[in-house]
């Protein structure tokens, strides 16, 4: 468990280095990585759900821009694999209840509940890959500067920011709770026992909000009034023509192929 | 100059952690808040940037008394440096982090960029600029997290244990940073030889209360006084 723990934080952690690095992309003003990404999700998912084969030339955009930003590509397989459940669930559905035959493949009849599932887990590879590739190459500060440019209420974008610091100083506290726990729990080979969760889950909630607290007084001794304007998003400066170059590259051709048939 | 008067601070559970504290700091003055744990020094640093919760007494810096109104004009004429560095650090990057309060406090960018390099430059750690805060040893992110409040340029520093967590070396290298900074500087520690060698004045505290002040060599020279104060 504290190796999951571990393992969770340090995914956390993984993510916020490859938003450090120095790539192109990573250099590229943050709200046209965003708005690439929106638009991207937005034309992936307004397919059809019959339209696989129209779908396929959307796998250019990671075989592309991956290698570009240095992005390993088992890193983001790995996450892309805990989204895959969800949609796998969503999808099976329409195998027993869409029963019509659309063709035949081989002398199998593919129904079309069939066809609709492949293109439920395409949609979720692609959308949640635009999503990984945005947060791996834009740093949580910048998106949330941005979201606040694209007027995205204050006080939500404030509590992403802050969800997101949370969960780290959760995480961390979690583990260090473990650590303490199984060390003095001899015979215990994993998790904590059923009679103890109560107290474990209730320390650990009362120890995170500490923590929270603190992070939070040491922001607002530093001016931090709640409002984030001030602190986050200015940084950027103007769009330059490389920024205008990506916008561009990025989105004409993901609209064009949606409206080419 | 910061002066506090009869400053009583009851936590909800009833329990008083400061007792009528009368003190002061003056401009550029050094002092060294010590005492046994539980005697109230945290909770004093707290009070005076306005996050404990006060049932008496005043605290007023440059002659501004801190109120819900004044606190936020406090906070940026005094800086504080909290025991946890990992509290303090909360963005990816030191440069940013760093960068935080002068943004807050409305900055251009030019001289925002000026205040971090500023700032690192003064504790000799601009090197660590570009660097992730997750992966600096304990003694480089105490010394970010001093950095990040300098940036704000406060008039005076508080800081809560500078020297818990760190190696000898750190700790001599923190000893000499705070001996080079302008600044009035006030800190919470048990560290006896650190309020000796680097301050010049030290005002003991105990159950809340301050039980005497003076010169380092007076009151750390007397053993049976220290004990007797539970040090």
């Amino acid at each position: 468990m504290t190796a999951d723990f571990r393992h969770a934080a340090a995914g956390l952690r993984a993510l916020e280095n490859l938003s450090e690095k120095n790539t192109v992309i990573h250099q590229l003003h943050s709200f046209v990585k965003l708005t690439a990404a929106v638009v991207y999700v937005a034309v992936v998912i307004s397919f059809g759900r019959y339209e696989v084969s129209r779908l396929l030339p959307y796998f250019f955009y990671p075989a592309i821009l991956m290698p570009i930003s240095e992005t390993p590509f088992r890193q983001m397989f790995y996450r892309l694999s805990m989204a895959l459940p969800f949609a796998l669930f969503g999808g099976l559905a329409n195998i027993f209840f869409d029963r019509p035959p659309m063709f035949f493949f081989g002398g199998i009849v593919i129904t079309a509940g069939a066809v609709s599932f492949v293109s439920i887990l395409i949609k979720t590879v692609l959308s949640v890959w635009a999503v990984l590739f945005l947060v791996s190459t834009t740093t949580i500060w910048d998106l949330c500067g941005q979201l606040i440019r694209l007027r995205v209420p204050r006080l939500l974008v404030l509590q992403l920011s802050l969800t997101y610091r949370y969960i780290s100083s959760l995480m961390e506290e979690a583990c260090a709770m473990y650590h303490a726990y199984i060390l003095r729990s001899p015979g215990m080979k994993k998790g904590v026992r059923i009679t103890d969760m109560g107290q474990f889950v209730g320390s650990l909630l009362l120890r995170s909000f500490d923590r929270a607290w603190n992070v939070y007084a040491a922001m607002k001794c530093r001016g931090f009034d709640g409002s984030f304007s001030a602190s986050i998003g200015d940084k950027e400066g103007k769009l330059k023509f490389s920024d205008w170059l990506y916008l561009f590259s990025a989105c004409v051709p993901a609209v064009l192929l949606r409206c080419w048939s | 100059m910061l002066v506090i008067k009869d400053l009583t601070v009851v936590y909800p559970d009833g329990t008083k952690a400061l007792d009528g504290v009368d003190m002061s700091v003056g401009p550029n003055e050094r002092v060294a808040l010590i005492g046994a744990n539980g005697a109230g020094k945290s909770t004093l640093l707290s009070a005076i940037m306005g996050l404990a919760p006060t049932s008496g007494g005043s605290i007023t810096m440059d002659g501004l008394v801190l109120s819900k109104s004044t606190e936020a004009e406090v906070r940026r004429k005094i800086g504080i440096v909290f025991q946890n560095p990992d509290d303090q650090l909360f963005m990816t990057r030191i440069r940013d982090d760093v960068a935080f309060g002068p943004r807050n406090c409305g900055l251009p960018r030019e001289e925002i960029e000026a205040r971090v390099d500023g700032a690192l430059g003064k504790l000799r750690i601009l090197h660590l600029k570009d660097r992730a805060s997750g992966r600096l040893s304990g003694g480089e992110k105490r010394l970010a997290a001093i950095a990040g409040v300098l940036a704000m340029n406060p008039g005076m520093l508080l800081l809560d244990e500078p020297s818990s967590f760190l190696d000898p070396k750190a700790r001599r290298n923190l000893i000499q940073i705070l001996s080079s900074l302008p600044q009035a500087v006030l800190i919470a520690t048990h560290d006896l030889d650190l309020a000796s060698r680097s301050f010049s004045r030290v005002v003991v505290l105990q159950n809340g209360r301050v039980r005497v002040e003076g010169p380092p060599d007076d009151i750390l020279s007397d053993e049976k006084k220290l004990e007797e104060y539970g040090l």
